[in-house]
């Protein structure tokens, strides 16, 4: 009564541990399958977003055009001359000077315009590709899968029309075993052994058949070693003379009989020896 | 597809065919173990009946061995003595396995020849046939050869029908015990006496060579190990020790006897060497240690000792002094004996209060109750491990009994006069 | 000491043996083909000195026990044994002389381990009188285990009467 509680806790715990054992084995192996096939497609994904940091070399293209304008600055205006001429040529100069600063920061945007749009063409290039790759491989696998289930089913139309041609086969094969068993039985009962037979002996006997049952020849084809073992076995099949059932199957399967038992051997190896 | 698939389907029907022609193997795993069926044809000297009837003999040998059935002679259809004097047909229709045919002939000087020949009835042939040549006085152990031979080739075990048996009888007479130390052949027959003493002889056991015996005699008014050559009956003391001297067992080399001394105080197990009539204690303890017995290659001694609290059987390997007890099942296992195999163990066990002969595997430990009596002891096994002997009481009287050494066959040996005890099997003789 | 003991009984042991080969008949076997070893074996059928040793001077009178029983598988003293030792002890002080000590067992148990058994009961009279002060060296165990049965027959009672030391 005392031991009731223990022992369902006990079971509790034993069931409970077989449980989480049974469903690590189920989740645990599952999962394994898929992840090896899935597994790829995570790491194209991480992949696009590591590809994406192309960025450094975007960001060096950002801060060049800044690093062109500073040695721009730097230029020191000329001082301004006394005469007219000259200062018509300065003032020349200047506009031409400011003009050319103009044309220079035109340039300079126009070149930074250009960059920009490259990149842009450029980024939305590579997440095309990109998408387009991710699409080329889900295809892809899509396609493979489809090829492996008609694969399967054909494997099965083919065991299908296999097992139909192999029918007749295994019913020749149902006709051996029911005729060895048969063969083995009646000589098993008239195989008395000597005393000196021990279990590991074995002796292969060679047996030749009439269709009407009766046996021609028997022959040692592999000895034991032991001479009475080997002529018990010899008697035994001696003793038997006559398999009934086998002129029976000459006449209802000879296909069987001709192939199977008009020759045969028998292996004596006792099991329910001692030693 | 399909197609291909058919294909595929037709050459694979038709190897599966082709293997199974070549290889189509039926095993066979199991039999039975019953005697074989054997018909033993009169033996005569061309129709007239010889001193010994030699069939008879040899049937009665095998038939005692427990592996054979004899067919008896009334049921014979015909009375062959050559080979090609057999019909099969009229064994085969008794289902008879073999048949033993064979005839004697005198010789210019007296001796007689014995041909004969083991056929298989169902494979219709003869498996060997054979001359034996002997005196009129040999006859019994022409039967026994031959019982031996047949009993060789068919079982795969050699026969213990040529071998001797040595046993104790102790016989009331004129109020007194009379004992006798006697030799038969293994079927009982011929029994040769020994010694007669008024004091008890015990424990009579064979040198390897099977020229003598070695036993304990209280002749002297005391117990002491005498060993006595067969042939001329010269007899030696071994022992004169104060106290016990007993348990004589010759080892397998011949050089040494196994022996049990008391002379320090309580019964030790010794070594004596035959060449320098020395001896050597092999056990130290203060409790009772006896009844040795040589494993087969004389390597290590197997022994009683109740050192454990009850008696239990030991070995002890001599070179090494490594001791191992062999024996827990119950609380009485005495007197082992090894089969020459030296994996059967052989012993006295009480069960429920009763003795009885038990065998150990000592490979796998299993222990097997062999006899069914009461007061059942002494075992000893057969040269060839097939069979032991043992005595045991039926009405009060002491007689000898034998049994497979896989319980499957037991009998008593033919009763003599007197308490019958301590049976001993001789070596193979030659 | 064991020696000369030795001489002794090998002279009587001679002695059968002449007896032996004066009674014995060897035939030498003609052995061929089948015949094996001897043929008719050594024959000894010398009465070997009878009755053995006995000690005849044990003082018995006053009907006092000399036969002593014991529990099976045991070699202790039953206390009725006692008195009657004691009184083994006092003449045997007074008048020293040679006393075997008969160790027996019941037929129960194999034949040597009766014999060591039957030593173990013969032992622990000895003890006992030399306790008492008894000389060791008058006293001889002999044990004859199983081999010389006081009674025939295995009933309770008679094993019983089996299971015993005698004093000689």
């Amino acid at each position: 009564m005392g031991k009731q509680p223990g022992y369902a806790t006990a079971v509790f715990c034993s069931l409970s541990i077989h449980g989480l054992l049974l469903a690590v084995v189920i989740f645990g192996w599952t999962p394994q399958f898929k992840e090896t096939k899935i597994r790829p497609r995570y790491i194209e994904a991480t992949l696009l977003q590591v590809e994406a940091p192309k960025l450094p070399t975007a960001r060096k293209a950002e801060t060049k055009p800044q690093q062109k304008p500073v040695p721009l600055k730097p230029v020191p205006p000329k001082p301004v001359a006394e005469k007219a001429v000259e200062q018509k040529r300065i003032d020349e100069k200047k506009q031409e000077q400011i003009k050319h600063q103009e044309r220079l920061l035109l340039e300079q945007k126009q070149r930074e315009e250009a960059v920009r749009r490259e990149r842009l063409v450029k980024e939305q290039k590579q997440r095309e590709e990109l998408a387009k790759k991710e699409k080329d491989k889900l295809e892809r696998l899509r396609k493979e899968e489809e090829a492996r289930r008609r694969a399967r089913q054909e494997a099965a139309e083919r065991d299908k029309e296999r097992e139909d041609e192999l029918a007749q086969a295994l019913e020749e094969e149902q006709a051996i075993g029911t005729y060895s068993d048969y063969i083995a039985n009646l000589i098993a009962s008239n195989w008395s052994r000597p005393p000196s037979a021990r279990l590991d002996m074995e002796v292969t006997l060679s047996i030749q058949m009439m269709p009407t049952g009766r046996v021609v020849s028997v022959a040692i084809v592999k000895s034991s070693g032991n001479d009475a073992f080997d002529r018990s076995a010899e008697q035994a099949v001696q003793r038997v003379a006559r398999f009934d059932r086998l002129a029976e199957l000459s006449r209802t399967q000879p296909r069987v009989f001709e192939s199977q038992f008009r020759r045969f051997k028998l292996t004596f190896r006792p099991e329910d020896l001692r030693l | 597809m399909t197609k291909g698939s058919y294909l595929v389907a037709m050459v694979l029907a038709a190897v599966m065919v082709c293997q199974a022609h070549a290889e189509l193997t039926i095993d066979v795993t199991h039999g039975v173990d019953n005697p074989t069926r054997i018909a033993v044809v009169p033996i005569t000297e061309s129709g007239s009946q010889l001193r010994e009837d030699v069939g008879a003999i040899v049937a009665e040998d095998l038939r005692r061995s427990g592996l054979f059935e004899p067919m008896p002679r009334t049921n014979m259809l015909s009375n062959p003595a050559t080979a090609g004097e057999v019909y099969f047909r009229d064994w085969r229709i008794v289902s008879m396995e073999y048949v033993v045919v064979g005839k004697a002939v005198r010789q210019s000087d007296n001796r007689i020849l014995v041909t004969y020949s083991l056929l298989q009835v169902p494979g219709e042939r003869t498996v060997f046939t054979e001359e034996v040549r002997g005196s009129d006085s040999e006859l019994r152990d022409i039967a026994h050869h031959i019982s031996d031979k047949v009993f060789e080739t068919v079982t795969g075990i050699r026969g213990v029908f040529s071998t001797r048996i040595a046993y104790i009888t102790a016989t009331p007479e004129q109020g007194q015990l009379v004992y006798r130390l006697l030799v038969s052949d293994a079927d009982g027959a011929r029994e040769r006496l020994m010694l007669r003493s008024k004091q008890p002889i015990m424990s009579p056991s064979w040198s390897p060579d099977g020229a003598e015996l070695v036993y304990v005699s209280f002749e002297t008014g005391r117990p002491a190990i005498f060993r006595q050559r067969l042939v001329d009956a010269h007899r030696e003391q071994v022992t004169n020790f104060g106290g016990l001297n007993g348990a004589p067992a010759w080892s397998p080399d011949g050089r040494s006897l196994a022996l049990v001394l008391s002379k320090d105080g309580n019964p030790e197990i010794y070594l004596y060497s035959m060449a320098a009539r020395s001896f050597t204690r092999l056990t130290q303890h203060f409790s009772i240690d006896t009844e040795p017995n040589w494993t087969p290659d004389g390597r290590a001694i197997v022994f009683t000792s109740d050192r454990g609290g009850s008696p239990q059987i030991y070995k002890l390997t001599i070179a090494s002094g490594e001791l191992k007890r062999l024996t827990f099942n119950g609380s009485y296992n005495a007197r082992p004996r090894l089969a020459p195999d030296g994996r059967t163990l052989v012993m006295v066990h009480r069960n429920q209060g009763l003795f009885h002969i038990a065998s150990q595997d000592l490979v796998t430990g299993n222990m097997r109750i062999l006899t069914s009596t009461s007061l059942d002891e002494s075992p000893s096994v057969a040269p060839n491990g097939a069979m032991l002997l043992y005595a045991t009481k039926v009405g009060g009287k002491g007689v000898l009994a034998a049994v497979s050494i896989d319980a499957g066959v037991r009998f008593l040996l033919p009763s003599r006069g007197g308490d019958v005890r301590e049976p001993s099997w001789s070596p193979f003789l030659k | 000491m064991k020696r000369s003991a030795f001489k002794t009984v090998f002279l009587i042991g001679m002695c059968s043996l002449f007896l032996a080969s004066c009674s014995s008949k060897p035939t030498t076997p003609s052995t061929s083909g089948a015949g094996t070893g001897v043929s008719n074996g050594g024959v000894a059928t010398g009465s070997l000195s009878g009755d053995g040793v006995r000690g005849t001077t044990l003082d018995t009178s006053g009907g006092i026990d000399t036969v002593f029983y014991f529990e099976f598988d045991r070699a202790v003293l039953k206390p009725e044994a006692l008195a009657a030792l004691r009184i083994h002890a006092q003449r045997l002080m007074a008048n020293p002389v040679n006393v075997r000590i008969e160790g027996h067992a019941d037929e129960r148990g194999t034949r040597e381990y009766n014999m060591a058994l039957g030593e173990r009961r013969g032992s622990a009279v000895k003890e006992f009188l030399t306790l008492q002060g008894v000389r060791g060296d008058i006293l001889e165990v002999i044990s004859y285990g199983e081999e010389s049965p006081a009674v025939m027959g295995s009933s309770e009672g008679d094993m019983a009467l089996n299971r015993r030391v005698e004093m000689k």
